[in-house]
């Protein structure tokens, strides 16, 4: 049994230690806002936090998230009420949708240690998430408007 | 390495039923195509693919996305579904960028560094 924090709650699951944590959200604990794309860290889909850390969780072994506050897209408001969230849907960021949980929680990280991010910035938090229906140029504005929100010139 | 900071688009779709999901697709289906431009190159040998995954199939990112400007022209005509529409012009717009910069043609996609400095050589 492994003992987790998802999304502040308690969990005990039954798995190997080095099943992808991808894998225990989605198959154990039916958090399925997170997505699998190319199970090697290479575009992002699976991105959670680790203690406020983005990590791609296809390649993170569960027994590593251990002791950690994982969050998930689910996690991250109660309520869609997260700055992100809101300038997602105000923006309509997405096309297909499956990349976008994944981006949404790189930039929640982004956000919260680079609360004014320029262009510069959201490049280098961004460029591991791919966006295989293009929709970079709307995901470059909805993250400096939740930043706008966050400020309160929303 | 071919670098693109902006590309304009227009379209004419007869009416535009959803304009902003039109200017969404516009903008996706250009990004798109500039990634199979640019990037994207499937080889064979003996018979099988070689690329397996993003780390030797790469893709568009963050850092190399252009902004788009769309423009979506007024028209009373019967509607037309956008489909793919805004990736056509796109191989075209950059060789002929290309071309106006550096008095070479590139003649065959995707337009890889390595095909790009060959151009310049000639
Ligand atoms: S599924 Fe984890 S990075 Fe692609
Ligand atoms: S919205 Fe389709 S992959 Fe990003």
């Amino acid at each position: 049994m492994i003992s987790l924090t998802v999304n502040k709650r308690s969990v005990k699951v039954d798995v190997e230690p080095s099943t992808p944590l991808l894998w225990v959200l989605r198959e154990h604990l039916g958090l399925t806002g997170t997505k699998y794309g190319c199970g090697v860290a290479q575009c992002g889909a699976c991105t959670v936090h680790l203690d406020g850390r983005p990590v791609r969780s296809c390649s993170t072994p569960v027994s590593k998230a251990a002791g950690s506050e994982i969050t998930t897209i689910e996690g991250l408001s109660p309520d869609r009420s997260h700055p992100l969230q809101r300038a997602w849907i105000e923006i309509e960021v997405p096309q297909c949708g499956y990349c976008q949980s994944g981006q949404i929680m790189s930039a929640a990280a982004l956000l919260e240690k680079t609360p004014n991010p320029a262009d510069e910035d959201i490049n280098r938090a961004m460029s591991g998430n791919i966006c295989r229906c293009g929709t970079y140029p709307r995901i470059r504005r909805a993250i400096h408007r939740a930043a706008e929100m966050v400020k309160g010139v929303a | 390495m071919i670098r693109v900071p902006e590309i304009w688009i227009a379209a004419n779709v007869g009416v535009p039923i959803m304009p902003r999901n039109l200017d969404a697709q516009l903008q996706s289906a250009v990004i798109h195509s500039l990634s199979n431009l640019l990037k994207e190159r499937i080889t064979f040998k003996n018979g099988a693919v070689q690329q397996s995954n993003f780390y030797d199939y790469q893709v568009i990112r963050m850092s190399e996305a252009p902004e788009v400007h769309t423009h979506i022209v007024p028209s009373s005509r019967n509607p037309v579904g956008i489909g793919d529409l805004g990736g056509i012009g796109v191989g075209p717009a950059v060789a002929n960028a290309f071309f106006s910069a550096t008095g070479r043609r590139l003649r065959q996609s995707p337009f890889l560094p390595e095909r790009v400095l060959a151009a310049l050589k000639t």
